[in-house]
């Protein structure tokens, strides 16, 4: 008995044979393709193959508070309202309360964009600290299990952005959806708590979800959240 | 006793390196099945697709992977499945260079849903590692014949 190896093919064999692969790969695709939209009809929540944008325009990082009212920042720019500016402005981020249904009030300013309601705007520094001091809103944090021990805000909820909807329990057995609430993640370029209000706006009801994009970078800078400020996990 | 180890490693080295490509694939496919919205968040993460086409990928990428591998361990598809193992793994390594070398993006990779490592080099080496697994299942198994009367 001998071992050999099988005759080796033509050249004359090659363009068929590559076709015949490519062809395979085509019907192994079609297959998988026709099985994805069999598995996400029969889901309970089907997605929509499109994807259709619901983030307000003023919490996306290329209009915020402070860029739409300066009227000067870079459309990509995330820079994000500092207290000073809050200040200055005329117009209270978050409604009161006993706010007027109509959520157009205060007229449209440089701070919102027309027909945006007042909301929907990011939330800033000064709204983060009264929401830690009368419990105005609820308060988030998008960031992962590590960062969320090292420190954190005050009774702040843990949803980290990778693994939203494992434990979306901790908010939703807290927070009802016509709550008002506060995302936040590191700051900077962080997109945790981009991706955590989508979900809470698109998947959940909540319809009052703000982020403080200046995030965890400016709790700690600031220097104003020391009585604030939590340690340990969940 | 050098040349039967070798002659044993040759036969077994190929369906084993398919089997762990493929088992890989389908355990990075199943978390991202079960729960497609998040991981639509991870694709989004990368900055590189319209948000219109986030929730395309998102359905379908993982069913790709699972196809891929399950054509990598059937003969008669075996080149169309690595090919596409591949081409997948490609497309991983290129996604990764540029959001996490090249602009610097603090991201998981989003391989395995929940619990993936940060992207950066060790992802990258862990796609080229499966490559080179990948081809070496396509390497044919040696066969005996008998050869005269």
């Amino acid at each position: 008995m001998y071992s050999i190896m099988p005759p080796r093919q033509g050249g004359k064999r090659d363009g068929p044979f590559v076709l015949h692969e490519i062809g395979k790969c085509t019907v192994i695709l079609i297959l998988a393709t026709a099985a994805a939209a069999a598995a996400n009809h029969f889901r309970a929540k089907p997605l929509t193959w499109i994807r259709r944008d619901v983030t307000p325009s003023a919490t996306k990082p290329s209009m915020t508070l402070e860029t739409s009212a300066r009227q000067s920042a870079p459309a990509e720019s995330v820079e994000t309202a500092t207290a000073e500016d809050a200040e200055r402005s005329a117009q209270p981020v978050l409604p009161p309360d006993d706010a007027p249904a109509d959520p157009a009030q205060p007229a449209a300013t440089e701070s919102t964009a027309p027909g945006m309601a007042a909301e929907e705007v990011a939330a800033t520094i000064e709204d983060v600290l009264d929401a830690l001091q009368t419990g105005s809103a609820f308060l988030v944090d998008a960031r992962e299990d590590h960062e969320f021990a090292d420190g954190h805000l005050r009774g702040a909820l843990h949803l980290p952005s990778s693994a939203i909807y494992k434990n979306i329990e901790r908010v939703s057995s807290v927070v009802p959806v016509d709550a008002k609430v506060i995302v936040y993640c590191g700051g900077g370029q962080c997109e945790a708590s981009h991706n955590v209000s989508d979900a809470l706006r698109r998947d959940f009801g909540y319809a009052h979800v703000v982020i403080y994009l200046k995030g965890w970078e400016e709790v700690v800078g600031s220097g104003r959240f020391e009585a604030f400020i939590e340690r340990g996990g969940e | 006793m050098n040349s039967v180890a070798i002659q044993m490693i040759r036969s077994v080295g190929p369906p084993l390196c398919a089997l762990i490509v493929a088992g890989v694939f389908v355990y990075a496919a199943q978390s991202k099945i079960i729960e497609p919205r998040q991981f639509v968040f991870d694709i989004k993460n990368y900055r590189m697709i319209p948000e219109e086409l986030l929730h395309l990928m998102a359905l379908i990428l993982p069913w790709w992977e699972v196809a891929g591998a399950v054509a990598l361990l059937i003969p008669a598809t075996r080149k169309a499945g690595a090919a596409l193992i591949i081409g997948m793994l490609c497309m991983f390594i290129v996604a990764v260079s540029y959001a996490a070398l090249y602009k610097g993006y603090n991201i998981s990779c989003g391989c395995f849903g929940k619990g993936s490592a940060q992207a950066g080099i060790k992802t990258i080496a862990l796609d080229v590692g499966l490559i080179i697994a990948t081809l070496i299942a396509l390497v044919p198994r040696r066969r005996t014949v008998k050869v005269g009367g």
